[in-house]
């Protein structure tokens, strides 16, 4: 038993020596071309650049993984199997899962794992980047609560102006180390919509997912429209109408106090006038 | 010869509602327009959000206090019979608005007969208890947002939020444009008035501003202190009929 799990270890060395080729694309290898900045190619109309910023892939949290890690389609240079846009992003997904399988299972049963067309909803890189992924305390990184509502805004538009119009978005758009971003309610990996029972966001559970700040959860508190901008839609209507009667409110005000001001000042003018 | 105008309590409430408007001002139009392009560098300024924040109800705080001390102090001057009415809006307010405007476009001689406080000074003071029903209870609301949904619809508490801010931006702009036009930038006051540090004002101001308050002075000095009430009136004589008015309308 001993010896056939040496042989094992012995058969596993000498194979990794067999696929020395593959070695051979170290990532000096790769960035000897890749580090070059204009290095760009032309991709059905557009000039997608294929620039590897060195610096930026070593501080990276994957800085010590090899190219090939992810990009496990490429052999050899020149690249014969070169795949790219989302048959390439598809693919380094699966790279993804490969190693973090944790989270495989999360990302698997969440909305944004959901195939739409050539590609799902989200892909990993969509939220965490490619070659500049950096661990999510570090408020450089995308993931970082100060950043990811602004990339989840990227795709859910409609959400976006009603976000940053709530006191959630604003503080959170201002840097704000408590207030919620959208994956403190809506989860990260298993996003789920508001229809599925077991989301963070359904009827059931939004009183359970508001407490986890709000302590004092009540049902009244979780019943009422979250995203709301202030248009004279149904729903936020009360809001929209406060805001109209402040307008005109400011605008009377300030309108009168100005008058006033301008004939008091006119008065005096002519007083001086008159000596 | 000075008259106190303002007693130590109105200065202090009038301080301490100074620098708590000051700071919910500074801390919260960056909060207000959250994506203008300045709003970052103002909140490096305190060293974050939510210290900002923090700052902000910090200001919240000292400013419910002085409206609560105000209430309470209310009716311990009623119970100490010094408690007036004058503040209140009356008839005089119209008359002296017209007389006012009348002043301006130039079919008056003399500005309004001012009672103690003008109808302006009265206007500011029922803007900050009408500011506090408006931005106080509805920063309170959004203070404990769980404690208030659990007696309004949640509805209520984001109608708070949108009051609370645009009357504040409201508050802002009738404070820095026209309460300080009043007390610094009227070329009668200006760069300022000590009126609001010791409570004061010069004999020939309260003369000017205030007629009617001077006239009743006058009376009350008649017969508390003869003497001072004589040199009051050799002054005025002094300065020729025509600029004294104390006691006749126009």
């Amino acid at each position: 038993m001993t010896y056939l799990f040496i042989i094992t270890i012995l058969m596993l060395c000498f194979s990794s020596t067999a696929f020395a080729e593959n070695k051979k694309l170290t990532n000096d290898a790769c960035l000897f071309c890749h580090a070059g900045k204009d290095l760009q190619v032309s991709r059905s109309g557009l000039n997608v650049s294929l620039f590897i910023n060195q610096q930026e892939f070593d501080e990276s949290i994957h800085g010590t993984n090899n190219c090939t890690t992810c990009h496990d389609q490429i052999t050899e240079v020149p690249h014969k199997n070169a795949i790219y846009g989302d048959e390439l992003r598809l693919k380094i997904n699966e790279r993804c899962m490969f190693c973090h399988q944790d989270l495989a299972d999360a990302y698997k049963t969440g909305v944004h794992s959901q195939i739409k067309g050539s590609r799902p909803n989200a892909f990993c890189s969509d939220c965490h980047g490619n070659h500049r992924i950096l661990k999510k305390d570090n408020p450089e990184s995308m993931a970082n609560r100060t950043k990811i509502s602004e990339e989840c805004a990227k795709c859910h538009k409609e959400q976006e102006e009603a976000y940053y119009e709530s006191f959630h978005g604003k503080a959170n758009y201002l840097g704000s180390k408590i207030s919620a971003s959208c994956a403190d309610c809506h989860g990260s990996h298993q996003i789920l919509g508001p229809k599925e029972a077991s989301s963070t966001v359904s009827k059931e559970n939004t009183p359970k997912t508001c407490a986890k700040c709000h302590v004092i959860a009540r049902e009244n508190f979780a019943n009422g429209i979250e995203h709301w901008s202030l248009q004279n839609k149904p729903g936020s209507a009360p809001m929209y109408y406060t805001f109209k009667f402040f307008i005109w409110l400011t605008i009377g005000t300030i309108t009168l106090v100005m008058i006033h001001m301008e004939m008091e000042l006119y008065r005096l003018y002519q007083n001086v006038k008159k000596g | 010869m000075q008259f106190e105008r303002l007693d130590w309590q109105q200065r202090l409430q009038h301080l301490t509602m100074m620098i708590s408007f000051m700071i919910c001002s500074m801390t919260g139009v960056p909060i207000k327009f959250s994506h203008a392009p300045w709003t970052h560098k103002i909140v490096a300024l305190y060293g974050g959000f939510d210290n900002m924040f923090y700052f902000h109800l910090f200001g919240a705080a000292l400013m419910l206090s002085t409206s609560l001390y105000h209430l309470i102090y209310l009716p311990i001057t009623a119970a100490m019979g010094t408690f007036t009415l004058e503040m209140i809006p009356g008839p005089r307010d119209v008359t002296n608005i017209a007389d006012n405007i009348k002043y301006f476009t130039g079919s008056r001689k003399k500005p309004a007969n001012f009672d103690k406080y003008s109808y302006i000074e009265k206007f500011d003071y029922l803007a900050v208890f009408w500011g506090m029903m408006a931005i106080g209870l509805t920063g309170l609301m959004m203070w404990f947002p769980d404690v208030s949904a659990k007696y309004v619809p949640r509805y209520i508490v984001d109608i708070a939020r949108v009051a609370h801010s645009d009357e504040a931006v409201l508050a802002i702009i009738v404070i820095f444009i026209w309460h300080f036009y009043n007390v610094h930038m009227n070329p009668k006051f200006f760069p300022a008035s000590n009126h609001w540090i010791n409570g004061i004002l010069p004999t020939h101001e309260l003369k000017e501003e205030h007629p009617a308050q001077y006239a009743k002075l006058l009376e009350k000095l008649k017969y508390e202190t003869p003497s001072v009430y004589e040199t009051l009136i050799a002054q005025d004589r002094e300065e020729a009929g025509e600029h004294f008015t104390g006691r006749e309308d126009r």
